[in-house]
């Protein structure tokens, strides 16, 4: 559609880049539904598989009615269900319907099950224009047959991105995080959708991809039509439509100018990752594919800080990993890091992360519910799997293992009996394992902050997850614009929290860490540090920067800043202060040599 | 050509079985068949349109048969509605 004027989408951005490429629409409110342009000569195939799935969905339905109804069934009741049947195989064979969807894939040079999805949708919604009530429902009806017909379509031989030419951007209300794992595998170079904030899982997977993303875009899908150009620039949250030669020119320019930038950060690699006073700040990397360890290791992270490991479940759902599967993952991520360590989160389902065929649980309220540790718990079976990996992993490797939203001390103990009874099956089958694998947690619900002293005292380490901690402790949503606004990182109750975390962790000895979006900033990083962190783990691609942070601070001076912030009492206040903190660095720096990563 | 008026007496009006009875009926007959209700007017042999039309209870469509048998396919169109669809209410 060259004719059509420029036009630019603000969202949120929430993966960095710039990509280019050309939309395809995701539709899932029925299983997969792709909009597929087809090439012109593949037409009459695809016409025929339509005609072959219809008749084939005409077959079963005919034996369903010929063949014999439960026995006890009313005689009424038959004839009714026969009577619907009949009616839907009428529907199938309607040449208005027929007619439709093969006009459809002709005049649009598009899929089977794309015509049939949108014949029928459209179809159904003329129902429901009708009065009367009965009546109006029957555009179930048409539902039903374009279910019917997908089905058959999908059997028949499945239409894949991998057929579409060129590079793609995926353009969708949504999309859950199994599909845009599978879909992020093909040529896809950047997303634009219609829901999702920075912690979305289509965020987190896009990142990892290191694809280009924009969320937020509301009815995006309903702007675009398939194989319209599209620009996608994650860095300014925009997504531009119908661009012009110019605005393509532009942006090219635009991505050439990004990505020497990246490779001028990777060069920064190498330098050591030490504050002006020598004391050594480790920076570690949030991955949630395997992949991805290429990343941490050419950004320069020292280790793997947080390795989310519901993305080898998602990735293959509704089929469990094996135990070898986590082994030889657990391993190829050691082993691309040593010796630095890598900490492997068991799966953190629930909520709203999927798995609802594990769970298999209808909760009010997810979030709230049967995720995290409890999931752990009540699922044994399952996680008796990846458990044992872990021991097995750690035998060669440095691979440590954390509980996520542990909420109590009792938790942390009946996981520990659980783990012992693993180790104890592995010795007496003979298996290579670590008895003493170290085992962390999660402190990311506010309850777990509070009695963080007592919990020091049974882990060997842990991890402060902000994001959560942030949402729990302040009851905000960060999601939800209304009241966005009020997720303060620097909350004094926020800072409270960390000082006692981290003195916990001192007293009893144990190394603390942080992996939540606060300790990517490098804004706040001078505050972390000076309250006592000397771990940040976060997204491969911010390690440099960060890195420049740490080398470009003074330790006495940031414990005097932690101090003051400490004594503000909004985060107004912290933020102002943190402010004119920085800005008298960053003139100290300018006139200073030690800035070697210009 | 020859045209009637005809009352939907059953409870459900033309839903999907009895659309799907209709549409046997008038694919037996050689004639164009076709229903109107209020402007708008669908062919009898597609359960489709059957269906669109919304003809529920109490409202009166109007069939037109045209063709070598419509004597023979209206009146037995007719007796289908009367006998309400063969259901029993």
């Amino acid at each position: 559609m060259s004719g059509q004027r420029e036009q630019v989408l603000t969202g949120l951005g929430v993966s960095y880049g710039i990509s280019i490429g050309r939309a395809v629409c995701v539709e899932n409110h029925l299983e997969e539904v792709f909009r597929l342009p087809l090439p012109a000569h593949s037409i009459d195939a695809e016409v025929a598989r339509y005609h072959e799935a219809s008749e084939l969905t005409i077959r079963e339905l005919t034996q369903v009615k010929m063949g014999e109804l439960p026995g006890d069934m009313e005689d009424g009741l038959q004839e009714e269900i026969g009577g619907i049947l009949e009616a839907h195989i009428l529907l199938l064979k309607d040449p208005s319907l027929v007619g439709r969807v093969t006009a459809r894939i002709r005049g649009e040079h598009v899929n089977a099950e794309w015509a049939v999805h949108r014949t029928t949708a459209e179809l159904a919604e003329q129902f429901e224009a009708i009065e009367d009530d009965y009546l109006r429902g029957r555009g179930q009806d048409l539902h039903d047959v374009g279910t019917y017909l997908l089905r058959a379509l999908q059997g028949i031989s499945h239409h894949e991105l991998s057929e579409v030419e060129g590079d793609i951007i995926l353009v969708a209300d949504d999309l859950p995080p199994g599909e845009a794992v599978r879909l992020g595998r093909h040529r896809v170079v950047g997303f634009a959708i219609g829901s999702g904030g920075r912690t979305s899982h289509t965020t987190i997977i896009a990142r990892s991809l290191k694809v280009p993303a924009v969320g937020g875009l509301a009815s995006v899908t309903q702007l675009v039509t398939d194989e319209d150009p599209v620009i996608v620039d994650g860095g300014a949250g925009t997504v531009i439509l119908h661009p012009t030669a110019e605005t393509l020119e532009k942006y090219a320019r635009l991505r050439q100018a990004q990505d020497a930038h990246d490779l001028e950060q990777q060069e920064t690699r190498h330098l050591p990752s030490v504050t002006l006073d020598g004391t050594q700040i480790s920076l570690m990397a949030n991955i949630d594919l395997p992949e991805e360890i290429h990343d941490a290791a050419n950004y320069g992270a020292q280790g793997v800080g947080l390795y989310r490991s519901e993305f080898l479940y998602i990735e293959q759902s509704p089929k469990l990993p094996t135990e070898e599967q986590h082994l030889r993952t657990y391993t190829l991520l050691a082993r691309e890091i040593a010796p630095n360590p890598v900490i492997i989160r068991t799966y953190d389902l629930g909520g709203r992360k999927l798995a609802r065929e594990l769970m298999n649980t209808r909760e009010e309220n997810p979030v709230l519910g049967l995720r995290g540790i409890r999931l752990t718990m009540a699922r044994r079976e399952m996680f008796r799997t990846q458990i044992r990996a872990l021991f097995r992993a750690a035998y060669h490797h440095d691979v440590r293992v954390m509980l996520p939203l542990v909420t109590s001390v009792d938790e942390v103990r009946e996981f520990r009996v659980f783990a012992q009874e693993i180790a104890a099956e592995l010795s007496q089958e003979g298996i290579a394992h670590n008895p003493s694998l170290k085992i962390g947690i999660m402190i990311e619900v506010p309850c777990a902050a509070i009695i963080a002293d007592l919990l020091a005292r049974e882990v060997d380490f842990f991890s402060v997850g902000t994001n959560d901690l942030l949402q729990y402790s302040l009851a905000v949503d960060r999601n939800n614009e209304h009241v966005a606004h009020l997720y303060q990182p620097l909350h004094p109750a926020i800072l409270r929290m960390l000082r006692f975390i981290l003195e916990s962790a001192r007293q009893a000895g144990i190394e603390v860490g942080m992996c939540g979006e606060m300790a990517g900033d490098p804004r706040l990083v001078p505050l972390l540090l000076g309250l006592g962190l000397r771990r940040l783990s976060m997204s491969p691609r911010l390690v440099p920067e960060v890195k420049a942070c740490v080398r470009s601070l003074s330790l006495p001076e940031l414990e005097q800043l932690a101090v003051t912030c400490g004594s503000l009492a909004t985060a107004e206040e912290v933020d102002g202060y943190l402010d004119r903190f920085l800005k008298q660095t960053a003139s100290m720096t300018e006139e200073s040599p030690l800035e070697v990563l210009s | 050509m020859i045209e009637k008026d005809v009352a939907i007496v059953n409870r459900l009006g033309l839903h999907a079985r009895a659309a799907a009875k209709l549409v046997h009926l008038a694919g037996g007959f050689r004639s164009q068949i076709r229903l109107s209700l209020e402007g708008q007017s669908v062919d009898a042999k597609s359960i489709l349109g059957i269906l669109m039309l919304g003809a529920a209870q109490g409202m009166t469509v109007s069939i037109r048969c045209e063709g070598e048998d419509e004597g023979e396919a209206l009146v037995a169109i007719e007796e289908l509605f009367a006998c309400r669809f063969e259901e029993s209410s």
